[in-house]
Parts: C-alpha cells; structure tokens; sequence
C-alpha cells in the first residue's frame, strides 16, 4: 500500500452535550494522490481537517479515531510528540491567509519561527532558507516580503507565503482548506497550479473545498460530505457524470447554474 | 432576559447582594435600634451588648445604626446620579452620532478635553468650588463622568447607525426623532444597561472616597465613607470601627460589580 | 511615524487648551470671594477697603478673560503664581510634591504589571480551571474595594500586626510598599479582568489556528503571539491608570500622610487656595494627556497596522 495518510473511524463531539458532528470518517490519501472534500458550510469538512492536525479545543470537542501519519497515529500521541509532525510531515493551508498571519509579526518571522520549531537551523541560516523558499513561489522582492507585516501584502501574495511555509519541510501531506476561496480568480489558477506541482513531487493532498471547479481540476478522488457524515465516494469522473445520492446531484447542478448566471 | 438573569448564578447572587441593601436603605428606622445620631457620652468605646449589638463609637453613637442609616446614603446618592447620568449622556451621546459632521466633530473635541482630567480631579475642584454637601457632590459627580458614559454611548450609537435596518427604516421614510427612540435606544440599551451597572460601584467607591477625604458630606452624617474617615483616629486602638463600615462599601460594591458583570456574560456571551 | 505624532500634537494642543479653560473654569466657580479668603486669614478683621487693596493686587477685579489671559501667561513662562497657603511659589511647591506621588505611582505601576501579565495569562490558559475562578472571586473583590480601607487593612496587618513595613519614615523605599500596594490592588484586579479577556479573545482568532499548523510550541504562541496582540489595549488602559493613580494619590496619601501632590491639592482646596488649586489641576491634566498621548505612540510603535491606518487618514 502506498497510503502516507490513513484517516479511520474519525468522530468529533461537543464535549458540552455529547453531540457528534463528524462521524465515522474514513478516507486514504496516496503518495501524489488528491483527495477532494466537497460539501456545504457546516457539513464538517473543516472540522475534520482542523481534528487531523490536533486544532482542535480539546475542552469544547471530543475526538476519536486515527490518523495514521505512514503508520504513526499522531492524533493519539501526546502534544509535545506529535507536534514534530505536524507542520512538518503534514501542513496546512488555511482558508483566509488574510488574518491567518499573526498581525504583528512580520512575514519573514512566521518562516523563521516555524523553520525553528522543527531542524537545529540557527536563525540566520532560516532566514536564508525562507529567502529561497520564497523565491521558489516565484514571488519578486522576497527581501522586501520578508520584512513586511502581513496586513501590507495583498491575499494572494500571502497565500503563496502560506504555501511556500507549507512546502518548506518537505511534508508527506498537504492539507488544504478552502485554499482558493478567499481569492480571485487569476490568484486561484496560481494556487491550483501549485497544487499540481505538489501532486507532481509525491506529496499527498487533501483539498476541501466547496466548490465543484477545483475538485474538477486538481482531485484525483472525491468524498462528499453532509451533516458529518461521507455521504458518497468515488473518483472524480464517477461523482461529475454519475452521481448516487440526490445530494450530490443537487450540488453538481447548483454548480452548473452558478456557472451560467456567470458566464451569461 | 430575566429569565437568563435568573438562570445566572453571580447574576442572582448580585441582585440579591443589592436587594438586601436596598432592603435595609428603606426600612432602616424599622431595622435601626438606636437613633444614628444619638450620643450617649456615658458609653463610648462601649462592647456589643443588647442594647448596642455592635458596641458605640467614639461619641457613644450606636455603629450597628449608623451602618444600617448608611445604606441611604451610598444608595441614595448613587442611584439618582446614576440617573441623571443616563439621561444626559443617552440624550448627548445619540444626538452627537446620529446629527454627525461638524457637530460631532466638536462634540467629540469636548468629551477630548473632559477626559483630559481624571474625574476624581474633576470632582475635588468642582467640591471645592461649590463647597461641601450631598448635593453639590451629587452635581460634581455627573459633571465629571457624564462625558465618559456620552461617548459610550456614542459609539454604540455609531456602530448601530451604520445596520442595514436603520437605513431601510430610513429609506422607508422613517423621521429621524421615531429612529432614535424606537429603533436605535432599544437597540443598545442592553449594552447601555451592562455598562451603567459596573459604572455604579465605581460611583460609589468614588463618593464615599470623597466623603473619607472630608470633602462632600457634612461630619458626623452616617455615611460609610465619613465614618471610616472619623474613625481613622482610632485605627490602633479601634480598628473595628473601621472595619465595620469598610465592609458594608464592599459588600454594596461587590453586588453591584457581580450583577453587572454577570449582565455582561448575558448581553455579550463569549464564544467558545 | 513623524507626521502621525505631529498630527497627535497638534490635536493634544488643541486639548490643552480646553484644559486650560477648563482648569480655570473649576476653580473659579465659587461662592466663596477668594480676596476675602486671603484678607480673613491674613489680616485680623479686615476693612473692606483692605481686601479691595488685596483683591486688586491679586488682580482678581479684572474681567474673568483677562485674569484668564494673565494666569496663562503666567503659565507659558512657567509661573503658576504664589499660593495663599503657604507663601511659597505654586511652582515650588508642586516641584517639591510631585516626586513623592510619583514615587508611589511608579512602585505602583510596577505591581500592577508584575501582578496583572502572569496571573492573567494563567487564567486565560486555563480557562474555568480552580485557579481561574478563584482569581475571578478576588479580583471581584479587588474592584470593589475601596482603596483607603484598603489601605487601612494593610497597615493594621502589616506595620501593627507584623510590624514588617515601616509606614513611619518617610522616603525609604520600605515605606512606600504598603501605599504603593494601596493603589496597585484595585488597578490590577482591573486590568486582570481586562488582560484575561482580550488574550481570550486572541485565542480564537486564526493566527493562533494556523502557528499551531505550523507546529509552535503552546508556549511560544502563547507569550509571543496572543500576548503581544492583546497588549495594544493594555497600554492605552494602563497609561489612564497612570493619570487615575495621581489623581487617586489624594486618598492613599490622606492615608498613610504621604506628603504628595494629592493630598497638597486637598489641603488647597479646602482652604480655596486657588493658584494653588489651578497649578495642580494643570499640571495633573497634563500629566494625564501626556500618558495618553505616551499610550498611542507605544502602541504605535508596537502595533504596525495602528501606524499604517492612521497614516492613511
């Protein structure tokens, strides 16, 4: 098996009722292989992402399950172990680059801090990698991105930082949640573009998302999701011109409709 | 909203900290054993005994009256400043906003200056200007503060102005005076209320401060703060008349602050 | 940077100027004729043509605007005047009385921060823990108490029943613990309610999601993202402390006998000694709008995007 992720039986509660909101997720994700997450707000697409990295408030949720890292369940190792995998062997890409930088910390910071999280690098030394790491995102002036705070870049500019952060210690698995959404169209070709370079080294990446556009371009496999629960699963040819449930269906043509008011 | 009060633990602790004082502030000629102002020359200094349960003063005056005749006092001063308090900066915080432009621009230029003096400042000067007594302290304590609670107000008042529903009511041709009063006050008087219930503790902290200095109200009055003053005499051979009317400000103050921070919690929850 | 403190200037000139009038305004609205004042305590029975004498030196018989114009004058060349009560130029005086107040409000400031940073951060991050609720219950009390029985407590415990404190002599830095505590008591359970607040709030927000993706320490988030952020508030409330504390001097040094600019304001005003009065007013307010002004440059030079936002205006 040539699985780098292995999600199993992943439930999520509120501690403070005892309801479940995810339930019983499971899913594979293959070295170079996409997997897809599609559903509305609210269908637990996010919390799952944000349950597999350990994001969590563990006094507000309850979660259990497995994921399995190449065989090494982090989500059940203690905090200060699992740490040196997360950020590391797996990454996330957030949702709203915008305020996901801490505001005042200046950009060229946020690298060298999470660079010296995981290696023994000194900080010149990261400093000198998070130059070139930015200069691999194709981004001009990194010296000048560097020393900015994050409020004086534009969101695609900073969606490619995130990225390149991501990249920078080579992980196994690349979360991305609702990567495109908050930007626009020329910066959303960018990131997708990127997406299929990762996918391209070996990287195994996970994309949620809702919406059909970039499951269509980048995703090998799709699961859908509903009321905290994989409704439906299958490649991405089977879920576009063969769907199962209604729900999905309903979906897909809601989809379409968006793209005929647009291009009308 | 009463009903969350009710389900509220500190909330129901503080309102009933605040009813017990209010309690005694009404009946106190009923609770009192002793006239407040009553000397006995032959028992000063006395023990707590029957007729005097927390023993008497330096004049021989019953403490356990003149704690209870306290209550009207912190009360009675607090409240209608409170009052007045509301009404002028409700009235000046919402018209400033609501008219805007040049108008708010001095507005807000005044409430600058006000707010360059602390307001126990404001108070000392306006005390000593007017001189001693409940009322002018009462006079002094709103004109120190009502700039502070105006732009409050102000700022509610701008936040809610900018809502969707007070531009449509405005396009549906709404005047301005029906906005105000049925649309925007309603709308942050939960707000309001939270912030004027901690402010009344800070009050009455204040002015028994005041009355502790000597400036404000007249000696030998029952008010907690000039008592504490007139017994600091005794600090090393009497400490309890100092403690006593020490924990009555406390006991008021807390209820206050509990029943207004618990408001707090139920106005503006925070979310987990 | 330069233009948005010269902007800031430029308004606080503005301000002080109102609070100029304003100073001149309170402690010239009285019932009380401060010529008469001066004559009674100076001269045995004066005559009415006396305090007329004593009324026009003193320049009380101009105009209000232009007895105004001359105290301001006075001001700009640094002369506050000569006080009724002691003889002394204001200037003097003040000079003499504000180190000791400041003196108190600096220890006082120092508890505060040592107090407020580390209790507050331990009960944000163990939010609804035993420690956080027992710090709720004191700090509810450390609002509602009021400061001079404050006082009064601690020096019964401490300087009698532990004689550990000497309250007695005046200048040692022994001395000033149990008034400086006095101050910091109240303004530090109010800035932990505060603290705990804000860094709960900054707790939530995205930035702490994505460095805890990035693998940071809790720690590390903890003192040098949540905290940072949550201290652009802190200054400007604490810079206000400031100016509350001096003002608030007035009690704790009534208290202790602390010879400060407090309690020298309180004598003055119960004898209307009004240059006296409106030298202390002035140079409070001053004191107080320069903490304010101190308070948006700190966190301007702290908070980048403040800097930036304001530029723009």
């Amino acid at each position: 098996m040539d699985n780098i992720l292995e999600v199993r039986d992943l439930n999520i509660s509120l501690l403070e009722n005892n309801s479940t909101i995810v339930k019983d997720v499971s899913f594979d994700v293959g070295r170079g292989k996409v997997l897809g997450i599609i559903g509305e707000s609210g269908s637990g697409k996010t919390l799952t992402c944000k349950a597999m990295l350990k994001l969590l408030n563990e006094k507000v949720f309850g979660v259990r399950g497995k994921v399995k890292l190449n065989g090494a369940d982090i989500l059940n190792m203690d905090d200060k172990q699992s740490r040196a995998f997360i950020g590391k062997d797996i990454s996330m890409i957030m949702q709203n680059p915008m305020t996901a930088f801490d505001p005042m910390m200046k950009v060229g910071n946020h690298i060298v801090e999470t660079l010296k999280a995981h290696t023994s690098l000194s900080k010149k030394q990261a400093y000198a990698v998070g130059m070139r790491v930015l200069e691999k995102m194709n981004l001009q002036r990194v010296a000048e991105i560097m020393n900015s705070y994050p409020h004086t870049l534009s969101g695609g500019m900073l969606q490619r930082v995130m990225i390149a952060i991501a990249l920078m210690l080579k992980p196994r698995v690349i979360v991305a949640d609702e990567a495109t959404t908050a930007l626009d169209v020329k910066n959303q070709a960018i990131i997708l573009d990127e997406f299929q370079k990762m996918r391209d080294s070996g990287i195994g990446l996970l994309v949620v998302t809702h919406d059909f556009g970039v499951i269509g371009k980048v995703a090998d496999e799709v699961l859908v999701m509903k009321g905290g629960e994989i409704i439906e699963r299958g490649t991405v040819h089977q879920i576009f011109y063969n769907p199962r449930t209604e729900y999905t269906k309903e979906l897909l043509e809601a989809r379409f409709l968006v793209d005929e008011v647009n291009y009308a | 909203m009463v009903k969350k009060i009710l389900k509220n633990k500190q909330a129901v602790l503080g309102l009933l900290m605040i009813l017990v004082i209010a309690f005694i502030a009404i009946f106190a000629p009923f609770i009192a054993v002793n006239h407040p102002e009553e000397i006995d020359p032959a028992e000063k200094f006395a023990e707590a005994s029957l007729k005097y349960p927390l023993g008497t003063d330096q004049l021989g005056r019953c403490i356990f009256s003149r704690l209870i005749y306290g209550a009207r006092y912190s009360l009675g001063i607090a409240v209608p400043v409170l009052f007045i308090l509301a009404v002028v900066s409700i009235l000046t915080g919402t018209i400033s906003a609501y008219i805007g432009g040049g108008f708010d621009r001095v507005f807000t230029v005044i409430c600058d200056i006000f707010m360059s003096f602390p307001p126990l400042l404001v108070v000392l000067s306006l005390v000593g200007a007017l001189g001693q007594g409940i009322f002018n302290i009462m006079v002094a304590a709103v004109f120190s503060m009502w700039v502070w609670f105006a732009k409050v107000v102000r700022s509610y008042v701008l936040l809610e102005k900018k809502k969707g529903y007070i531009i449509a009511a405005k396009i549906a041709g709404c005047s301005d005076i029906k906005i105000i009063a049925l649309h925007i006050i309603p709308n942050i008087l939960p707000s309001l209320l939270v912030y004027f219930s901690t402010g009344i503790a800070g009050m009455m902290l204040m002015i028994s401060g005041f009355s502790f200095l000597g400036l404000g109200i007249e000696a030998g009055v029952p008010e907690w703060g000039a008592m504490l003053s007139s017994g600091k005499a005794y600090l090393y051979s009497r400490p309890l008349l100092l403690i006593y009317p020490g924990i009555c400000i406390l006991f008021t103050a807390a209820g206050f602050n509990l029943f207004g921070e618990a408001l707090r919690d139920i106005v503006s929850p925070e979310e987990v | 940077m330069l233009g948005y403190i010269s902007n800031r200037i430029m308004g606080l000139i503005i301000v002080l100027i109102g609070v100029t009038v304003l100073a001149f305004i309170f402690s010239n609205i009285s019932s009380v004729d401060p010529a008469e004042a001066f004559a009674r305590r100076n001269i045995l029975n004066p005559t009415p043509e006396q305090i007329e004498e004593i009324r026009e030196e003193m320049g009380l018989n101009l105009p209000v605007y232009r007895q105004y114009f001359n105290w301001l004058q006075g001001v700009l060349r640094g002369e506050l005047g000569t006080s009724l009560l002691t003889r002394n130029p204001v200037r003097v005086d003040l000079a003499e009385k504000i180190p000791a107040t400041l003196s108190i409000v600096g220890l006082a400031s120092f508890w505060i921060i040592i107090i407020t940073v580390p209790l507050s951060v331990l009960s944000a991050v163990n939010k609804d823990s035993f420690f956080d609720h027992t710090l709720r219950i004191v700090t509810t009390f450390g609002i509602s108490i009021p400061n001079f029985w404050l006082g009064f407590i601690l020096l019964v415990a401490f300087a009698i029943m532990l004689p550990i404190f000497s309250v007695v002599d005046y200048g040692s830095l022994k001395s000033l613990i149990l008034p400086s505590l006095t101050i910091a008591i109240p303004m530090a359970s109010s800035s932990i309610r505060l603290l705990r607040a804000t860094i709960l709030e900054n707790m939530k927000k995205d930035f702490v999601t994505y460095a805890k993706a990035r693998g940071i320490s809790k720690n590390k988030i903890i003192w040098q993202h949540v905290l940072k952020n949550s201290l652009p508030p802190m200054i400007t409330v604490f810079c206000q402390y400031l100016g509350y504390m001096i003002a608030g001097s007035a009690i704790v040094e009534a208290v202790f006998s602390w010879p400060g600019i407090g309690s020298h304001l309180v004598s003055a005003i119960i004898a209307r000694d009004l240059p006296t009065i409106n030298g202390c007013l002035l140079i409070i307010a001053v004191i107080f709008v320069f903490f304010n002004l101190l308070a948006d440059i700190l966190n301007s030079a702290i908070n980048p995007k403040m800097l930036s936002e304001a530029g723009e205006v």
